[in-house]
């Protein structure tokens, strides 16, 4: 028996690194917080995704990291965008709505009665 | 410094072996963020935030997946674990000694067990071996006494050795079985 292939995840494969992107462009941000919030909207399913995310976002040049001390905490390793990365972010941001749009044309919305 | 509490370091141990096989950078890169979230807790703090961490073995599945790591899955690993498990088991009375050198080999190679389990899984059918060995000969200091000839009725020296021919296979034997066990528990996917 093959299991049917997981739509979600594919589709979440799809633009985890956009979402990445998206919201390191609103601030900086530690992993264990970009863990939560990709985690809290379902994105990923644990910490273990996001980090080869960010290697790979890293390596293209797009996001890069510094280490800060918190007040009370411990040293942080923080991601930011680059240039390269804003730049990509809104090349994504300018073709997902037009995209979305076509897909959902094509796909129909399916009779409601179902 | 505060002390780390124990579930933590243990946790981190956990979710390093977990990740055995990955490129070093991208596997300390996740221990790094991973222990960075955990320092400075108290124990309380530390397993309430492990609890929504998670397992760490889901972890590394999870950064093995999204890391492309051709990585076997849990089916082919499962494989080559009975494979070797077998191998330390059976290999030594199917091609003597070599047998077993392989198996061993395969289990260190392998990404299926942790380092004390290969330990031990290498040292225990030697010690079963010393140990008859040990044994064999407190018997022949005990049945050769000055100017007596050995009793026959009494074990000799010879049958320690002999019994050292067995027990040694059958230690490779429940070693192989219990390294299978021990694959079984890790490979299980836990929800």
């Amino acid at each position: 028996m093959t299991a049917a292939p997981d739509i979600g995840t594919q589709l979440r494969k799809g633009v985890v690194e956009f979402c990445v992107l998206g919201l390191l462009g609103r601030e900086p941000m530690y992993g264990w917080q970009l863990s939560q919030q990709l985690t809290e909207h379902g994105m990923i399913a644990s910490i273990g995704t996001l980090y080869p995310v960010l290697t790979r976002l890293r390596d293209r040049g797009l996001v890069s990291s510094y280490e800060q001390a918190s007040d009370a905490g411990p040293v942080r390793r923080y991601y930011r965008l680059t240039q390269a990365g804003t730049e990509q972010l809104e090349t994504f941001r300018r073709q997902w709505t037009p995209f979305t749009a076509t897909v959902a044309d094509l796909v129909g919305e399916g009779d409601p009665d179902d | 410094m505060t002390e780390t509490p124990q579930v933590v370091s243990s946790y981190l141990h956990e979710l390093d072996s977990a990740l055995r096989g990955m490129p070093a950078a991208e596997r300390q890169e996740i221990v790094g963020g991973v222990r960075e979230e955990l320092t400075g807790l108290d124990a309380t703090a530390a397993s309430a935030r492990i609890e929504e961490l998670g397992d760490p073995v889901f972890i590394a599945a999870q950064a093995r997946e999204a890391a492309g790591d051709p990585a076997p899955s849990g089916r082919e690993s499962f494989g080559y674990a009975v494979a070797a498990s077998l191998l330390v088991a059976l290999g030594g009375l199917i091609v003597p000694v070599l047998g077993w050198i392989v198996g061993l080999g395969m289990v260190w190679f392998g990404r299926t067990w942790r380092v004390w389990e290969k330990v031990v899984a290498t040292f225990a059918p030697l010690a079963v071996g010393l140990l008859a060995i040990g044994v064999s000969a407190i018997a022949t200091a005990a049945s050769s006494g000055p100017g007596e000839s050995a009793n026959p009725l009494l074990p000799a020296a010879l049958d320690f050795a002999h019994a050292s021919f067995l027990l040694v296979p059958l230690g490779y034997i429940v070693t192989g079985l219990w390294l299978l066990a021990r694959a079984r528990r890790s490979l299980r996917p836990r929800a």
